[in-house]
């Protein structure tokens, strides 16, 4: 199911990593910002991976623990708490909150699922607005970092990217541990996979975890760098949109899919932003419409398939393949 | 006193919100759409009353109608041409697919009519009258009286009308009522606009009592969720008690806790609902 990796794969993990790590010294503080929106996408698509895309439990809580992660970070750091001690912290309070809301939601399936986690992130939101500790909808600074643009550009920078590192190991170590076995199982059939000895609930609420957690941490560098958060930016429910789509269009439930989908729309974002700032949204919901009706299984299984039948122009047929397979 | 003003208000409210609901339960219970573009056709049919109203001096409750076909019509089209032709995919695509098209829908609204609230300004909006010291709003009173109507109205249709068995045919099986010579793709596109169609009259409602703008869109989308799970599904009594169970917290958190976390207090409700009875308060299985 999970195809063991080759050398090459490897290899290119590893490329990746080293790449990723050197763009700061070949690009300028622009570049530098535009790659560190494209890895805290990663952060949030492979993220959302574990729970809507291994499991089959769509959850728009994605932008929910993204919110917890940033109020958590700024008001320990208000607090006198070191950036590196107050955004893991915003992780741990991310995946608690996830535990326990997991408790009282997982047992739902499909969209009573949805609509509990979408209730969840815009209840959250609420709160913020309303309580005192979160600054209610005025929202709360954050200490400013110190030094000069170089230098604070490339610490927000390095603090995603090993962030995101950390969410690609666990990506890799899920996927060859038995955790990832159960979780496909449970997708595929959570009956089944419970007779089997996968005791899905156990398993679904680590996967929920799992989704929360380092989203929470990529809120906390999210709002050390703005320093400044407020409601409605950090609880935006376009940020668990965003992570659907973009592992949607990569493919759901691959391992590189998310990581992909996340690239590619955060460039066409990045485009979109600086030429249509108005109709960015209008764009967004266009790609999910098209993505939905064309390749419903994601880009990366349709350049397999394109691969499979004979080149590009295969593509059209594909293509028109996926519009009829599912109509009524 | 003020306790059966507020219980008075709530019960009010909550016969425009059946009326909000109805048609996205219909939609989830006939063809498992979780319809976010329910609150769009809601937010739509409020403008078209709106703009009737203020350039041609049309009374909110006469272009009732005109919302209500005009949705139809849009909605019937919208399942038509998209959403049949990935119908039998998993429910998360159609989910991601309403979802795309809302996000269309309300950066048009956005663009056309700006972010600003609207409301429909009548002369008689101020009207009202009392009942051994209860106060009560002439347009609030209509809105309940048409809310029950649209309610009721849809029960009736899907009881006795031959497209109305039809629609419930296709729900318990689709292949048998195939065979019985039903068409699915025109009976979907049918219920889908008749949703949408009552979402548009709901959308009148609205605008005649409160103020309206393109995020009344995700608002009363919220809503919707709220009074479907916490009635139950693809039952008109549940749309009832739901939207009863929304006018009473709303209006007595406002009370308690101040109006600032009125909707946090609705999906609370929804979150307790879901955990302690899943299939809502009323909840049977829907439309059979």
């Amino acid at each position: 199911m999970f195809p063991i990796w080759t050398k090459n794969q490897w290899l290119a993990l590893w490329l990746g990593i080293a790449v990723l790590v050197a763009i700061p010294q070949f690009t300028d503080n622009d570049g530098t910002r535009m790659w560190m929106d494209i890895l805290m996408y990663m952060i949030l698509a492979m993220s959302w991976n574990f729970i809507g895309g291994l499991t089959g439990y769509p959850s728009f809580a994605t932008a929910a623990f993204f919110g917890l992660g940033a109020y958590t970070t700024a008001i320990l750091m208000n607090h006198g708490a070191p950036f590196l001690v107050a955004m893991p912290l915003g992780g741990v309070v991310g995946a608690t909150v996830a535990l326990l809301l997991g408790i009282l939601i997982l047992r739902l399936r499909g969209h009573y699922f949805a609509i509990a986690t979408y209730g969840a992130a815009e209840g959250l939101r609420e709160l913020a607005e309303n309580l005192e500790i979160t600054g209610a909808a005025d929202g709360i600074n954050l200490p400013q970092i110190e030094g000069t643009v170089d230098y604070f550009t490339q610490y927000f920078y390095y603090s995603m990217l090993a962030v995101a590192v950390l969410t690609v190991l666990t990506v890799y170590w899920v996927t060859r541990h038995r955790l990832g076995y159960g979780l496909v199982a449970i997708r595929e059939n959570e009956d089944a996979a419970g007779m089997l000895g996968v005791v899905a609930t156990k398993y679904k609420i680590v996967a929920f975890m799992l989704s929360a957690i380092f989203p929470a941490m990529a809120g906390g560098v999210y709002a050390y760098r703005a320093a400044f958060v407020e409601p409605i930016d950090v609880f935006d429910v376009l940020f668990s949109i965003e992570a659907i789509v973009m592992a949607l269009l990569g493919g759901v439930g691959t391992i590189v899919g998310p990581l992909l989908g996340a690239f590619f729309l955060e460039l066409i974002n990045d485009f979109l932003w600086s030429h249509f700032l108005e109709f960015h949204t209008a764009f967004l919901g266009l790609i999910m419409v098209l993505v939905v009706i064309f390749t419903p299984r994601g880009v990366m299984a349709l350049v397999q398939e394109v691969r499979k039948k004979g080149g590009l122009r295969a593509l059209g047929g594909i293509l028109l393949a996926n519009t009829q397979r599912f109509k009524v | 006193m003020i306790y059966l003003q507020i219980l008075v208000n709530s019960v009010l409210l909550g016969g425009m919100y059946a009326a909000i609901a109805v048609g996205f339960s219909l939609v989830w219970g006939v063809m498992n759409i979780l319809n976010i573009l329910h609150g769009t056709f809601l937010m739509l049919g409020g403008y078209i009353t709106f703009w009737l109203f203020h350039l041609y001096g049309v009374d909110p409750f006469l272009s009732l109608p005109l919302s209500a076909v005009a949705m139809f019509f849009l909605g019937y089209f919208i399942q038509l041409g998209i959403i049949n032709q990935v119908i039998r995919a998993s429910f998360f695509m159609t989910l991601v697919l309403t979802f795309g098209l809302e996000l269309i829908g309300v950066k048009m609204a956005l663009f056309f009519w700006t972010g600003d609230y609207r409301s429909v300004q009548t002369e008689y909006a101020g009207y009202s009258f009392q009942v051994g010291g209860v106060v009560i709003p002439l347009v609030r009173l209509a809105l309940f009286g048409l809310g029950l109507l649209l309610t009721g109205g849809l029960f009736w249709f899907m009881a006795v009308t031959r497209t109305g068995r039809a629609i419930r045919a296709v729900r318990i099986d689709l292949e048998a009522a195939q065979l019985m010579g039903v068409n699915p793709a025109k009976i979907y596109a049918t219920t889908y606009g008749i949703s949408a169609g009552l979402a548009g009259a709901a959308g009148a409602l609205v605008s005649a009592g409160f103020a309206i703008s393109p995020v009344t869109d995700v608002e009363f989308l919220a809503k919707s969720f709220v009074i479907c799970v916490v009635g139950g599904l693809g039952n008109i009594t549940g749309a009832l008690a739901g939207g009863l169970v929304l006018g009473l917290v709303e209006n007595f958190g406002a009370l308690y806790f101040g109006p600032g976390l009125q909707n946090a207090l609705g999906y609370a409700v929804l979150l307790l609902v879901l955990f302690i009875r899943p299939s809502g308060l009323l909840g049977r299985a829907g439309y059979h």
